[in-house]
């Protein structure tokens, strides 16, 4: 047996059928029957359909149908947030990708060759690309406005606060887009009955599917069935795209009265689904000679690309965050996101934190040397700690570690000794950078509404116990972390925990798994639920043990009593419990408490708490080629509770390699709106061979509200990443990196441009 | 979607009489079909042919190490190819197989533009043919990371070791221009005067003809190869003299 307590190290419980394919993905499934649906898509940016002409695919042997909008029963219309955005074209294309029809055939690839031969003319409008485009276009717009959405954020008095500031400084920064790479495209498998819908799929949020196909089918919701089948990477990229995947497939099975399945070719999934937003900022602070932030003036605008999808949750979340963690009286943060004829952006590991961490870390970087001071000792003068209060007023008091995490960082890597050694070897210039973030946990006062989430525990007869919950697994462990926080609520081995698959029928809904909710919101539904198991199973101990139910405890599968330290195992009460026929399962809910907040002027609670983390980087500069190695990198993260250390870990390496990926490599582009980097060989991923050591340090500061204390750790891992490689390359060449990302060229170019 | 399939299609990859690695006479002879983690590990290439050797200890990663062929590296034809440029600097032959027989072509005949050689149907790269010289050489490869990457830029030295200061440099280089080049012009200045090296450094640009591609810009291709030129010579010259 395994015994596991809360906060061992034990490895993934999905691990083992994963390294040898016993898992089936998606792409393994089938079903007797099925038959393959492909999208087709527009070829050009912007414009108007002005005709179909389906005549040659549905001459290709095993064409089966071909369906557009016109064969919708219920609304066109797929908008996760804002209803912008049809499930299929009905008359104007916004980017190429934008989704026109599907078309069914007897296999993949004869779908694919279907699609390909759909003729589709244009009558073609001038798109636009960039932000700065978007903002100044004279032609038509995209649509009522230009302006997906805007947040912002005014405290105090910012003229003032400018007025009595010694020293204001501005600058401008860029980051790119980034494709998700999830390592399984987008797909799904339809099963159309009489009167339900059965979907199975790669997803990360069965209930939004659920929603999606409800209202483009017109079926009741509870008779779409959506299943989340073992998922090959996410990120966000699943949070609401497969709604549009799986609707369009439901349309198809629908429409041929066949299970259809439809997964997306990884040049087309590039193309037509979402990214990380690129971001333009410009910051404008202002600071006393001794270094204390008076006053900050941020403007934040994201390419939301051509329709909302999660825009808004993006552009609030970067108007929270996007001055960090640090104290600042006078405020005006304003957040604006654009639509442009690109594919739409979305949801990403952090929703545009990793781009305000770059605006603000870099900017606290630049600051730090103007005034000539160390950036560690700048930002422990302004850093928040318990008792003070955010950009938005929000007045911080449990688990608030912003400063640990910079001080066990610095001190593990031995900061100033390094940051002051000049290098040996003339051909590399080494590099020291620091990035210190926040990250608001769940889904924030603007999520609040439909933040609550659900876990089921059943115990079976023979002693194992089946636990449900509403959010998933997508690789970062959440199965793991669900049957030892079970175990660890029941006091039980975690040999006897089974978690099912997440099913949209096995409890209401729950949300999305995303804005590393997961642990949180399941962990504390899990306590929910086992706080009315326990009481049961206690009385039935109590009754065979003919002792008071108050000084019995359920620990280490057994029932003690904790005067006489007599024992009664847990399956000899289980017995009991099932011949008298006593219920042993139950239903938990928890929802994040209630937060006070005003959107008019983003002053009040945004978050019920905070994750904080410190990551410093270290690099070297090759002078010949341009190219940045990063060569150890030290990720402070303060977690609450670390459920699995291992697991904390696996997450902050994997986030890491991501925010290594982002700022130098990756380097996502588009000719003209068509995705020029769709593959592997010219959208480079970092390997293992450019991932440096990493240490990881974990910070328990328990948050009152956590399962044990636990806060997110998913998206914390990746945010200050890029800014902190971004400061270590500006201080090896003593020039600053102000734009991601950061290439050969672009760092030659600073290296020659200093040369005498 | 690519290219339509022939009717037939032949795995010629584990023909044993064209893999293998020999010295025959004064050369040495490689098999068309000999991997390219063969090339990294073999001690007659480690000693007489380095540049190939650290040519494949770069190359991709080590799945595709153990599948591709040297023979493919060279019929592939890429401006990229990373085997080539050491090729090309051993002034290697090629012995091409048909029905009628084989004949003989040196690489850099063979290779007339991207992915276009002198093969004809019906004939296959049978064996590649090293003279042996003694002369030094080395490799060096910019990638983007730091492997399965496609060379921005890759370059071949080879030199004299015996003769003290008459190093006779012959530098090759690939991904500057439609096949792998000869930079003679550098060379031969740089052979006459090695010491001032930096001022030849322009005539780099008189054999090569960069274009700009997903990886990088013309503009970073011509600099940063004169910047691995200055820097890898450097570090020759500078060596102490054995
Ligand atoms: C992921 C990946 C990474 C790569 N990385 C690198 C790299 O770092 N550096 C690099 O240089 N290349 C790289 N390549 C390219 C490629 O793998 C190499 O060029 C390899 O040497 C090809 O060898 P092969 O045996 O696989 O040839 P194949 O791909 O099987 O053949 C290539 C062509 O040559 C023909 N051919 C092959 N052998 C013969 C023969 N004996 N006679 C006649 N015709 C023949 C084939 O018919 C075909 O047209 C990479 C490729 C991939 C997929």
């Amino acid at each position: 047996m395994i015994k596991s307590p809360l906060g061992s190290r034990i490895s993934r419980i999905d691990a083992a059928d994963k390294v040898t394919g016993k898992t089936k993905f998606l792409t393994d499934m089938s079903v007797p029957g099925m038959v393959y649906a492909y999208p087709i898509y527009s070829s050009i940016p912007f414009g108007h359909i002005t005709d179909i002409n389906s005549a040659a695919a549905e001459s290709l042997t095993g064409f089966i149908g071909f369906y557009t909008h016109k064969d919708i029963p219920g609304k066109n219309q797929v908008g996760v947030i804002l209803p912008d955005q049809p499930l299929l074209v009905e008359k104007t294309v916004r980017f190429m990708g934008d989704v026109i029809g599907v078309v069914v055939a007897d296999t993949h690839e004869n779908a694919r060759k279907a699609a390909s031969l759909i003729d589709i003319s244009y009558e073609t409008l001038e798109p636009v690309f960039t932000i700065e485009d978007s903002k100044n276009s004279s032609g038509p717009l995209l649509h009522e406005t230009n302006i997906a959405c805007s947040h912002r954020v005014i405290k105090g008095d910012i003229s003032k606060g400018f007025e009595t500031s010694h020293h204001i400084i501005e600058a401008s920064f860029t980051t790119p887009v980034q494709e998700h790479y999830y390592l399984e495209p987008q797909g799904c498998i339809v099963i159309p009955g009489e009167d339900q819908i059965y979907i199975i799929g790669s997803l990360q949020c069965p209930y939004y599917i659920q929603k999606a196909v409800a209202a483009i089918t017109a079926y009741a919701m509870e008779n779409i069935i959506v299943e989340q089948a073992p998922t090959g990477g996410a990120f966000g990229g699943k949070e609401d795209v497969p709604s549009e995947v799986c609707a369009r497939t439901a349309l198809a099975a629908l429409m041929v009265k066949r299970p259809v399945k439809m997964v997306y070719d990884r040049k087309d999934d590039m193309q037509i689904t979402s990214k990380r937003h690129p971001f333009q900022m410009h910051y404008k602070i202002g600071v006393s000679n001794s270094g204390e932030i008076l006053a900050a003036e941020v403007r934040l605008e994201e390419n939301a690309g051509a329709y909302a999808t999660l825009s808004s949750v993006v552009s609030y979340r970067a108007s929270i965050q996007g001055l960090g963690p640090y104290r600042i009286p006078n405020v005006k943060m304003e957040s604006t996101s654009y639509y442009t004829n690109l594919p739409p952006n979305g949801a990403f590991r952090g929703f545009g934190s990793p781009q305000a961490a770059f605006g603000h870390e870099r900017m606290m970087d630049i600051v730090a040397n103007k005034l000539g001071m160390d950036p560690i000792e700048f930002r422990l003068i302004n850093i928040i700690r318990s008792g003070d209060s955010t950009i938005t007023g929000q007045e911080l008091v449990t688990s608030v570690s912003a400063e640990e995490t910079i001080v066990q960082a610095r001190d593990a890597a031995y900061w100033t000794d390094i940051r002051s050694k000049s290098t040996p070897d003339s051909r590399y210039i080494t590099g020291m950078g620091i990035a210190v973030t926040h990250y608001g946990n769940c889904l924030g006062a603007a999520g609040w509404h439909m933040d609550g989430s659900g876990a089921s525990v059943r115990i079976r007869e023979d002693g194992q116990i089946d636990v449900a919950f509403g959010l998933v697994e997508m690789g970062q462990g959440a199965l793991t972390a669900v049957a030892q926080m079970t175990a660890e609520a029941l006091g039980v081995d975690i040999s006897r925990i089974n978690v099912l698959p997440t099913r949209s029928d096995r409890l209401p809904d729950s949300g999305p798994s995303v804005a590393s909710r997961n642990v949180v919101m399941t962990g504390r539904a899990i306590q929910d639920a086992v706080s009315k198991l326990t009481p049961p199973i206690l009385k039935a101990a109590s009754d065979m043990m003919d002792f008071p139910t108050g000084l019995l405890e359920l620990k280490n599968d057994q029932i003690i009593d904790g005067q006489t330290g007599n024992s009664i195992s847990f399956d000899d009460v289980l017995q009991y419990m099932f011949t008298h026929n006593i219920p042993t399962q139950s239903e938990g809910w928890w929802h994040v408490p209630p937060l006070k907040f005003d959107p008019q002027t983003g002053l009040g609670e945004a978050y019920f708490t905070y994750s904080y983390a410190t990551h410093l980087a270290k690099v070297r500069v090759d002078t010949v080629t341009g190219l940045v190695f990063v060569d150890k990198i030290w990720a402070a993260h303060d977690v609450g509770k670390a459920i699995n250390p291992a697991g904390i870990e696996g997450q902050v390496e994997g986030g890491i390699a991501q925010g290594i990926g982002w700022a130098l490599t990756e380097n996502f582009r588009y000719d003209q709106g068509k995705v020029i980097t769709p593959g592997l060989t010219t959208y480079l991923l970092p390997t293992a061979g450019d991932i440096p050591e990493i240490k990881t340090i974990i910070i328990e500061n328990p948050a009152p509200d956590g399962p044990w204390g636990a806060k997110g750790i998913g998206e914390p891992s990746i945010i200050p990443t890029a800014a902190a490689i971004a400061n270590a390359v500006s201080h090896a060449l003593g020039a600053p990196i102000n734009d991601l990302p950061i290439t050969p060229e672009n760092v030659l170019n600073l290296i020659q441009r200093k040369a005498p | 979607m690519g290219k339509p399939l022939p009717q037939y299609m032949i795995d010629i990859k584990k023909l044993s009489g064209m893999i293998g690695i020999q010295i025959s006479g004064t050369e040495v002879r490689i098999g068309a079909l000999t991997s390219v983690e063969d090339i990294r590990n073999n001690q007659i290439l480690k000693r007489h042919f380095a540049s190939l050797t650290q040519a494949a200890e770069q190359f991709a990663g080590v799945q595709i190490r153990h599948r591709a062929t040297i023979g493919g590296n060279i019929c592939n034809a890429s401006p990229a190819g990373d085997l080539l440029p050491g090729l090309y600097a051993a002034d290697a032959e090629l012995t091409i197989l048909s029905k009628g027989g084989y004949r003989r072509q040196s690489i850099r005949e063979f290779i007339i533009g991207p992915g276009k050689t002198t093969l004809k149907p019906g004939e296959l790269l049978y064996n590649i043919h090293l003279p042996i010289t003694g002369r030094n050489s080395k490799f060096y490869k910019l990638g983007l990371r730091q492997s399965m990457a496609i060379s921005v830029v890759n370059l071949a030295i080879s030199w004299e070791s015996s003769s003290a200061g008459a190093f006779h440099f012959s530098l090759t280089s690939g991904s500057v221009a439609p096949t792998v080049v000869y930079l003679k012009h550098f060379a031969d200045a740089v052979n006459s005067s090695p010491r001032d090296l930096d001022t030849f450094l322009p005539l780099i640009d008189k054999d090569i003809s960069p274009i700009t591609d997903i990886r990088a810009t013309s503009d970073y291709r011509r600099k940063v190869l004169k910047n691995i030129v200055r820097h890898e010579l450097k570090t020759i010259l500078e060596a102490p003299v054995v």
